[in-house]
């Protein structure tokens, strides 16, 4: 894998301070109808113990942020253009794939949306889950299985031992999850990535699920990124919020900033677009337009053709992140100039 | 659970019965037979069945109840060996191709298709016309012929398991390449791979008697199927036995085989299982 270092002038050490620091992040997909910029200059810092937020419509570049950060990504047709990713001052993108693997799974974690799919069918989750412990501790397979109870056990399964014996189709899907994580926190992993890890859950299971993987958060003091397009989960769980649209991070801030404070009109968008009980008469919003086409956006800022306080310099450039408080940034020229619109 | 619904299936049980009967009678060729099988007997030639010669005898007075018994040794080995050396070839080859795609995918690809290209009766004639006859020849023809049929099933099953989420879990977890195919990929490609399995062990067992009627198979004076049948075409009118008998014993394993692959089919066939 070949990386252009470009614009790296900036801070090419990492300051040390963050657990994650991704800098200048720009992916893309080579298909058919072109090729398609998935994630354009993404920046994203993540400090120890930490709940990032990523909240964004389907097709934002969500997911392929977090594959991009555990190199993951199928190349081709994906492409990493440009960018860092410096883990515990280590460059990510730079290392090999052997030095990758053994942090895959080990000091970085994922779990993913579907644990019907997550799960190899032909296993008991018990040898998927002792596997872990075999590839990255090299322990026996006796000393594995007990670590592999142990770890269901942390994750509440309940009749742990004669679960470990039980292939995935026999479970349901909110015991399939807990077996998703706790084969996801073996090794104690110092950051987990939850790529929407409650879409596919009944809804008394989701909460479980999460107070589950916030309880194991604070046990083990690992950062989450917590990608997601449900608000009220990034409200119960993230300490920072990150919104992107198009690839690009609109709007990124403290959760009471983002919930409470909101520069950005997108994340107002989405905020008045979730239904809610306490404002029973407050008429239901939707965003007008669909998202559009990656390979598709309109000049200047891409979210200028659905916005309702779109300006002229909207079409023509984009506007910057800016920040507009204490870790609070905004990607909107309303924050560069007073307010013209009428 | 996986038993008692093979059981419930018929034909699947039929097919397995007749598989078992006829492994179970080469096995113990020898302690059925009434006669050597290579014994020729000049005043007994060509006798209709009677109560010594169970099938009748062929031209050179040999037991064709015997040689029928014997040749089911060699077909099965013929049919097992060459579907099993065939089915490793081809499983190595299609997971390659299917996982890792790219060039090396439409490299062998080319081969297979190739090969596959071929109507496999004339492939087979064209090579035991090169290599020469002989057991060994023959189950390298037939095993080339299996390659790229078991390569193409497996190339399938791989695509569609490598965009499967437990994959990139694996990949999540930090496992490389070779372990996910080994680990993740075949033991969820495998069903297919079974059902094909059985469908070509009959389908080389029908190429092997071909070729050994044709006189480019097994060498007479040993009793293949093929042999003996071909052997009984110069006396079709008269004597009848000699070709009937090795034809429904032919007929019978074939029958056998297919039916026991269409019974795993509908046993692994996922939208049946619960």
């Amino acid at each position: 894998m070949k990386l252009k270092h470009s614009n790296s002038n900036q801070r090419k050490q990492p300051s040390g301070e963050h657990l994650l620091d991704v800098r200048n992040l720009s992916v893309s997909f080579d298909l058919i109808e072109g090729t398609i910029p998935a994630i354009f200059r993404l920046d994203l810092v993540l400090d120890q113990g930490e709940i990032l937020g990523v909240v964004g419509e389907s097709g934002c570049g969500k997911s392929v942020m977090a594959k991009s950060i555990m190199r993951i990504i199928p190349q081709p047709p994906g492409r990493i253009n440009s960018g860092e990713i410096f883990f515990e001052s280590r460059e990510l993108l730079g290392l090999r794939e052997s030095e990758m693997r053994d942090i895959r799974g080990k000091e970085i974690s994922m779990i993913f949306q579907e644990p019907t799919n997550s799960l190899n069918p032909a296993f008991t989750i018990g040898d998927q889950i002792a596997e872990v412990f075999r590839f990255h501790h090299r322990l026996s397979k006796g000393q594995a299985w007990s670590k592999a109870v142990e770890e269901l056990h942390r994750v509440e399964i309940p009749d742990a031992e004669k679960r470990m014996r039980s292939y995935p189709h026999q479970l349901s899907g909110g015991m399939r999850q807990r077996a998703m994580i706790a084969m996801a926190l073996a090794c104690q992993p110092k950051m987990l990535i939850a790529d929407e890890p409650t879409t596919a859950l009944d809804v008394t299971i989701q909460a479980q699920i999460l107070e589950l993987i916030s309880q194991l958060k604070r046990n083990i003091g690992m950062a989450v990124i917590l990608i997601t397009h449900n608000l009220g989960v990034v409200a119960a769980m993230a300490h920072r919020v990150m919104i992107m649209y198009a690839g690009r991070v609109l709007e990124e801030g403290p959760v009471e900033n983002i919930f409470y404070h909101n520069h950005h009109p997108y994340t107002r968008g989405l905020l008045q677009s979730v239904p809610r009980l306490d404002q029973a008469h407050r008429e239901l919003r939707e965003i007008k337009g669909i998202v559009p086409q990656l390979n598709d956006l309109p000049g200047g800022c891409a979210f200028s053709n659905r916005c309702d306080l779109v300006m002229d310099i909207c079409h023509k450039r984009e506007p910057e992140l800016k920040p507009i408080g204490p870790r609070h940034f905004s990607r909107c020229w309303l924050e560069y100039e007073p307010q013209r619109n009428g | 659970m996986l038993v008692k619904r093979f059981i419930r299936n018929k034909l699947g049980v039929l097919g397995l019965g007749i598989v078992l009967f006829i492994f179970l009678v080469s096995l113990m060729a020898g302690l059925f037979a009434t006669h050597d099988p290579l014994e020729i007997s000049i005043s007994n030639r060509i006798q209709p069945p009677s109560r010594i010669y169970f099938f009748g005898t062929d031209q050179f007075g040999r037991d064709v109840y015997t040689r029928v018994l014997f040749g089911s040794r060699i077909s099965l080995k013929v049919g097992i060996f060459s579907v099993a050396i065939g089915a490793v070839i081809g499983i190595i080859l299609g997971s390659i191709s299917g996982y890792f795609r790219g060039w090396i995918d439409y490299g062998i690809l080319l081969i297979m298709d190739t090969i596959i290209s071929f109507p496999s009766i004339l492939l087979a004639i064209g090579l035991m016309a090169v290599m020469g006859t002989g057991m060994g020849n023959i189950i390298i023809t037939l095993a080339l012929i299996c390659v790229p049929r078991f390569g193409r099933v497996v190339r399938g099953s791989v695509l569609s398991i490598r965009e499967k989420e437990y994959v990139e879990a694996a990949r999540a977890s930090g496992s490389g390449h070779i372990k996910i195919i080994l680990t993740h990929v075949l033991p969820n490609a495998m069903a297919p791979v079974i059902v094909v399995a059985t469908i070509y062990v009959a389908n080389s067992i029908l190429i092997e008697a071909a070729l050994s009627f044709l006189g480019l198979g097994v060498a007479p004076p040993a009793p293949s199927w093929g042999n003996i049948l071909s052997d009984g075409r110069n006396f079709i009118t008269q004597a009848p036995w000699l070709t009937i008998f090795p034809g429904i014993a032919i007929s019978l394993m074939v029958m056998g085989f297919n039916t026991l692959g269409d019974g795993l089919r509908d046993l692994l066939d996922p939208k049946l299982k619960q």
